[in-house]
């Protein structure tokens, strides 16, 4: 049966070439138009998961750093606390050191300015009395009209000195017992 | 019986339309499904085989053409030509991802025959017989559909996985033969329904003016594109359900 007898033109070889013709359009366009565009697809696609991979890279190492840096903060802000802390607590030492110095000093000064005045006291009574003796030998004299040599003097003067050192012997031992109270 | 009343109806239909427009129609209709065979090395060959070759032959030179010049100079955003061809390889690759290890081959298996169905109807618009206005056009892309079919099956379920499918259920050796002459029958009688219309309307010469325009568009465009998506998309799902 030739190609014309067969129904519709059937034609084995016809189909052969076809399928040949087919094969070698397949390989063509594969090679030089599917392939390609493929791979650069497939290239671009690649760059694209590559520069996501390193955006989530970089992303992390920033919250990294970021809450490194918020751990420094923090540590910095307690250090600073800490510091003031401490500052303040030496402060308050030093300030009692200061003051303890302050009521010592003070303490001193007065303990000073008693003794200082106990002396002068000491000083003054021991002037005045003397100047009591010499009054006193002065207003005799007159009383007696006459010189009197220095035994007599001595012999009138004497007991009168002894009484009066007597009663202001007493009188000042009672003082005495009135500063040491105060000074308690 | 049946076959007498389809003749009946045949020779009526022929002779009405031979009343009314003229005697072009039969002529016009047997130029289409039988044509003058033409020489090919001493070969009768029915003339679809040149506008095969013609059609491989353009495809080749545009894709050559457009691996050397449009190619090397693809941006990261795409646009125009590069835009449209991106789109058909990732709409093919994505058509042929859940075949796994076979994608890499029928990506382009799929891709090729949808380009080469759509070329070669849209051809017609330029006066040029469809390749698939002949059987052995369809009926070597049905077989070529139906090797791959089984290649990829083979490959991927080996003889014995491949057998099992057939002794386990006997019908499944009818609905795979029924594969390449199911895609190959679409494919012929849609292209060549098409064409036929087309020859139709130039026979008769009142009809030679403004309707081509519609005609040529419903039957030529819209067949070229879905016949091209239809055999490409069967194709993967017959291969698909082949390596399951």
């Amino acid at each position: 049966m030739t190609a014309a007898d067969m129904p519709l033109g059937l034609n084995v070889i016809e189909i052969l070439l076809h399928i040949f013709n087919f094969i070698v359009l397949i390989v063509g366009v594969r090679f030089l138009l599917y392939k390609p565009i493929k791979k650069f697809m497939e290239k671009r696609a690649q760059g694209y998961a590559e520069e996501e991979a390193d955006h989530v890279k970089k992303k992390e190492e920033a919250e990294k750093l970021r809450a490194e840096a918020e751990n420094k903060i923090r540590e910095a802000e307690a250090k600073a606390l800490k510091i003031e802390d401490d500052a303040n607590a030496n402060a308050m030492k030093e300030a009692d050191a200061i003051i303890e110095n302050a009521r010592k000093d003070a303490k001193e000064l007065i303990a000073r300015t008693e003794a200082d005045m106990a002396a002068k006291e000491v000083r003054e009574r021991a002037a005045l009395s003397r100047e009591v003796t010499s009054l006193a030998l002065t207003m005799s004299s007159k009383i007696l009209e006459r010189e009197v040599n220095a035994e007599d003097n001595e012999a009138v003067i004497a007991p009168l000195i002894e009484q009066f050192r007597a009663v202001h012997g007493s009188q000042s031992k009672a003082d005495d017992g009135v500063s040491v109270k105060k000074k308690n | 019986m049946l076959t007498m009343l389809a003749s009946a109806f045949t020779d009526f239909f022929a002779e009405s339309y031979k009343e009314a427009f003229g005697g072009g129609m039969s002529e016009a209709v047997q130029e289409a499904i039988d044509p003058e065979l033409v020489d090919f090395f001493g070969l009768k060959v029915n003339p679809s085989l040149y506008s095969a070759f013609l059609g491989t032959a353009v495809i080749l030179i545009a894709c050559v053409v457009i691996r050397i010049f449009v190619i090397p100079k693809f941006k990261k955003q795409p646009k125009g030509l590069q835009l449209l061809l991106e789109g058909l390889v990732g709409y093919f690759d994505k058509t042929a991802s859940p075949l796994k290890k076979q994608a890499s081959f029928v990506g382009p298996y799929i891709a090729t025959a949808a380009i080469f169905i759509c070329l070669t109807t849209l051809a017609e618009l330029l006066g040029i017989r469809p390749a698939f206005a002949s059987i052995n056009t369809c009926l070597a892309f049905g077989l070529s559909t139906f090797f791959v079919i089984n290649y990829c099956g083979l490959r991927e379920k080996g003889l014995f996985g491949r057998a099992k499918r057939y002794l386990g259920n006997p019908i499944n050796i009818i609905t795979d033969l029924a594969v390449p002459l199911s895609l190959s029958f679409r494919l012929f009688g849609a292209i060549m329904s098409g064409f036929i219309i087309v020859e139709l309307v130039y026979s008769v010469i009142y009809l030679s003016f403004v309707v081509p325009a519609v005609v040529s568009v419903i039957t030529t465009i819209f067949h070229a594109l879905i016949q091209s998506f239809l055999f490409a998309t069967l194709s993967a799902i017959f291969i698909g359900e082949a390596v399951e």
